[in-house]
């Protein structure tokens, strides 16, 4: 029990993470793995394995889509983006963590 | 909408595997091959770069396999792989699988057979080009009304009337009405055809090209059509037929057409001849019809009711009727009252087999309940090796919902083989042979598939349900379920309602068997075995009037007395209770403003209560002195009797009502059925044929021995003396009365079948269950016999339980059963529809049943040994 509930802590945590980098703009799964890691200034490393589970949830909530783009160097990847429900989803997913990480805060605080 | 991206996401995962897996690999190479360029910038050699991304993605393959999951639906991809478990575990005990296949193969069977009749009678529109935009002008009217097969009868003026205000809303509005018993006069014989005479353009309305030739020119040409299986059955498909000229009802008419195979116009009865409605007599304004019309295209049927609506109320009346509601109604093969009758009975029939299919589905559910307490050990693993509950439930359904697949299935073949049989039934003789095709359609299939779904789903969910949630710790410790009492709480509950739907369904088949005994045995107040009757018709258009109709029908009767085998002939207007009868008011003529009663009567010879054996409780019969020129005289039932003249002797009473002024009774006859055998009670009169002429007589013959000879040489005299002259109804008058004891005898049979298949199920049931305990019990029987107990003490346990289980069903059984009884008791006749023969014997012979199928299980619990009971375990 303890066990599953830890990992939806963690799958939470990485959804939002993509969700933050695609709001940014599309990107392909690689890139948001680099993103995530630029943007942490290397403090979080994303699973990459456990990224594109994530990723294809997220599709099948329809909160992103995908298409099939060209990078910069002409190679073809999947590039996601997020979907106006995914955007809205977003907002709110952000905003009850922030509360979540808000109240654990002020909690080790207190124990401190 | 988010929903639905996401399982249209999923729906393509599931269906273009191929292309998904494809697309898969190249975004995991891509992410690799990126990985490996950021290493390879960073310094590292080409090896170290790759292996250090793909360690960094940690086991490709494990992931892939987490995404082909994902991609997959949530429902459908299990759900395969729960039948293909289900098919694997079935598939150990084909003999259970059988048994149990073939017991939803009835009841599918049975239910979808009626449902297909049901089908094609009532709700199969007709076979028509185009037959949505077919309608029918109905008007409702009070005063005098003739309905026929196809509604309200309008004069044929009124028709042409509605025909020439309406073009805006028709293409064209047509009118046709059945005349069975035309007299079809060919070259070399005159037989009697189902006609149906039609306007004109009948078969431009229907939108239907004939075969071969053409359609009558107009409303009274002397055309007619004549119909494929006539064509072929009389002519041998000759196309020189068209061109010929023959006879109908006497007068001329040319063959002008084929109509195509299978085309039986506007009704589901077999037809023969199709002829202008001008046949029936020089003034079209006598016939009779029905409107029939093609709606314009994109014309409601709202839109031409307020145009025919219009029409209609501007058109005078010509009969002494008064017009109360005009309506325009899709067409259909039935009507009304007809059409209300069939529902109920087939309805009623439908419910029947219904719980045919419910013991049915009861039977395979305790079976399949059985089936997962035996498997306790397995399931109780699966379970402790952390398959969910759910998964449980679902493959444990999916094995229901398989065998009530496979069931479905039989049971749609035996829908087949049910309504071939049906089919070939005959229908009694007034009943015109219906041109049905009882093969099941696409609905009919769709209503089996549903049917097996819903009882599936139904009566596979409790015993998925109970066998999943086994006592997982003994299971597992003792191997099988050795001292475990349980579990069979449910199934007894299963078996107690089989028993109760047998003992109703028994119920029922015995009420309309005991109804069939109680016609079969009615005082008819005549007997009828022996008797031969046919009816001739001397009417228009053939040219006999009042005298010579009368030497014809003397004529005839004096030859058929002679006819060898013949004891005694007579005439009758009618034949009593083969449906027909006239009626009207009467009263006595010596009482002013007296009482009124409403009686039916009959004309009738001199001889004619000795030739039905008709008993005379006072008076005499008539004699041919009782002619034209003598007193009015006429014999009246029993009935009427005590209704005109309670505390008199009739006879030398005058009464008023059927003849030209007051007439004399002269004898009361013993009460009988004068329209059909289950009517009530109904006053009669019989009137002597010489003071009223009626074109239409059926000459009656008293041959006992000698029925069929009789009634050849019947024909053969007609035909001597006037090949015009068709025969209507013909046969041996128990034939001809037998149709109104029709339903009660096609209901006795199959709900009879039903009842059985039923009895034998619950049977089943019952030995099962028992079965069942005692196999779960062997052990505790053993001990109890090594410490001593008595053989018959065990086999009497083992039966009382039976015995309770039936007792139980047995009496919930009566109270549904009396319940529906009030339901079918309109199709019931001459018992109370709690009959107490059939609600005493019926549970006795089902608790007998009961108690025998349960000795089978009780013998082979006294028959356990106790040292091998002890050792096996």
């Amino acid at each position: 029990m303890t066990d599953t509930s830890a990992q939806d802590v963690l799958r939470g945590t990485l959804d939002l993470l993509i969700l933050k980098t695609l709001s940014l703009g599309p990107m392909h799964g690689w890139g948001i793995s680099q993103r995530i890691q630029e943007l942490s200034e290397g403090l979080l490393d994303v699973n990459q394995g456990s990224l594109y589970p994530a990723l294809q949830r997220l599709e099948h909530r329809g909160w992103i889509t995908s298409r099939w783009d060209r990078t910069e160097n002409n190679r073809r990847a999947k590039y996601y983006s997020l979907t106006a429900e995914g955007s809205a989803g977003f907002r709110s997913e952000a905003k009850s963590w922030r509360r979540y990480s808000g109240a654990v805060d002020r909690i080790l605080e207190a124990m401190a | 909408m988010r929903r639905f991206r996401g399982l249209s996401a999923r729906l393509r995962g599931l269906l273009f595997r191929r292309s998904a897996e494809r697309e898969m690999d190249e975004e995991l190479r891509f992410h690799i091959e990126m990985e490996t360029e950021k290493n390879l910038r960073r310094g590292l050699d080409p090896t170290e770069a790759r292996r250090r991304a793909l360690v960094a993605f940690g086991g490709v393959e494990r992931h892939r396999e987490r995404l082909r999951e994902g991609r997959a639906l949530p429902l459908f991809e299990p759900l395969w792989n729960d039948v293909r478990f289900a098919l694997r575990s079935l598939s150990k005990t084909p003999g259970f699988v059988l048994l149990a296949v073939l017991t939803i193969g009835v009841g599918v069977g049975a239910t979808t057979t009626v449902f297909s009749t049901l089908d094609a009678i009532l709700l199969r529109p007709l076979p028509l080009p185009g037959v949505e935009q077919l309608v029918t002008i109905q008007e409702s009217r009070r005063g005098s009304v003739s309905i026929s097969w196809a509604g309200t009868l309008l004069p044929y003026s009124r028709y042409r009337d509605y025909r020439l205000g309406t073009t805006p809303v028709f293409r064209s509005l047509a009118a046709h009405e059945l005349r069975p018993g035309m007299a079809l006069r060919l070259p070399d014989v005159t037989v009697s055809v189902r006609a149906t005479v039609t306007s004109g353009n009948y078969f431009e309305t229907l939108g239907v090209p004939l075969a071969l030739g053409r359609a009558y020119a107009s409303d009274d040409a002397a055309e007619i059509v004549l119909s494929h299986g006539l064509w072929t059955s009389r002519f041998g498909r000759d196309p020189d037929v068209v061109g010929t000229a023959v006879g109908l009802d006497g007068r001329s008419v040319t063959i002008v057409g084929i109509a195509p195979p299978d085309f039986n116009g506007a009704t589901l009865m077999s037809n023969e001849v199709w002829a202008p409605v001008g046949v029936l007599g020089p003034d079209l304004d006598d016939a009779r019809v029905v409107p029939l019309g093609r709606l314009r295209d994109g014309v409601p049927v709202e839109r031409a009711t307020a145009v025919v609506e219009a029409v209609g109320r501007a058109i005078p009346l010509v009969d002494d009727a008064t017009l109360q509601a005009i309506r325009v109604d899709r067409l259909e093969a039935f009507r009304g009252e007809f059409r209300g009758m069939m529902r109920s009975f087939l309805g009623m029939l439908l419910g029947m087999a219904m719980l045919v299919l419910l013991i049915a589905a009861a039977n395979i559910a305790g079976m399949m309940l059985a089936r997962g307490f035996s498997r306790q050990r397995e399931i109780a693993m699966r379970l402790a090796l952390g398959a969910g509950r759910p998964r449980v439930v679902r493959h444990l359904l999916a094995e229901s919902l398989l065998i009530f697949g496979f069931g479905g299935l039989a049971g749609v073949a035996s829908a087949y083989i049910g309504t071939a049989w049906l089919a070939r039934i005959d229908l009694p003789a007034p009943v015109p042979p219906f041109v049905l095709d009882l093969t099941p359609d696409a609905g009919v299939l769709a209503f089996a598939l549903a049917l097996t779904g819903v009882t599936g789903l139904a009566f596979g969910l409790a015993p998925a349900l109970r066998a999943s949630r086994p006592e997982l710790v003994p299971s597992l410790k003792t191997g099988s379920a050795g001292s475990i009492g349980g579990g069979g709480r449910l199934r007894t509950l299963f078996v107690g309602g089989q028993v109760a739907l047998a003992v109703t369904l028994l119920l029922m088949a015995a009420l309309f068997g005991r109804s069939l005994q109680m016609g079969l045995r009615a005082d008819l107040g005549f007997v009828p075995d022996g008797v031969v009757a046919a009816t001739v018709d001397l009417g228009a258009p053939l040219d006999y009037d009042v005298e010579s109709g009368r030497a014809f029908h003397q004529t005839l009767l004096e030859r058929v007395r002679t006819l060898p085998g013949v004891e005694t002939a007579a005439l009758s207007r009618y034949v009593l209770a083969a449906g027909s009868s006239s009626g009207g008011n009467v009263r006595r003529a010596d009482v002013p403003d007296g009482v009124e009663v409403n009686a039916s009567y009959t004309l009738v010879s001199p001889g004619y209560f000795r030739t039905m054996r008709v008993e005379l409780l006072a008076g005499r019969d008539f004699t041919d002195a009782d002619d034209a020129d003598g007193p009015p005289v006429v014999v009246i039932n029993e009935t009427l009797a005590e209704r005109l003249f309670p505390e008199e002797n009739p006879v030398g009473h005058r009464i008023e009502g059927f003849t030209s002024g007051p007439a004399e009774v002269v004898g009361v006859t013993a009460p009988g059925r004068y329209a059909d055998i289950t009517e009530d009670p109904r006053p009669f009169v019989f009137v002597p044929l010489a003071q009223v002429y009626r074109p239409s007589m059926a000459v009656h013959a008293r041959a006992p021995g000698s029925e069929a000879a009789t009634l050849r040489a019947i024909v053969e005299e007609v035909r001597a003396m006037d090949p015009d002259v068709a025969l209507g109804a013909a046969g041996p008058v128990r034939e001809l009365i037998g149709f109104s004891l029709f339903p009660h005898r096609f209901a006795a049979q199959l709900v009879g079948a039903f009842s059985l298949v039923g009895l034998l199920l619950a049977a089943l049931g019952i030995n099962g269950v028992l079965g069942y305990q005692v196999a779960r019990r062997t052990r505790e029987i053993g001990v109890r016999r090594a410490l001593g107990a008595a053989r018959s003490r065990v086999v009497g346990e083992v039966v009382a339980r039976g015995a309770v289980i039936a007792a139980v069903g047995c009496a919930l059984g009566m109270v549904v059963g009396a319940a529906l009884a009030h339901v079918i008791r309109g199709f019931l006749f001459g018992i109370h529809p709690l009959d107490p023969v059939t609600f005493t014997l019926v549970p006795a012979v089902l608790f007998a049943v009961a108690v025998l199928a349960s000795t089978v299980p009780a013998l082979r619990a006294s028959s356990v040994e106790a040292s091998r009971a002890l050792r096996t375990d």
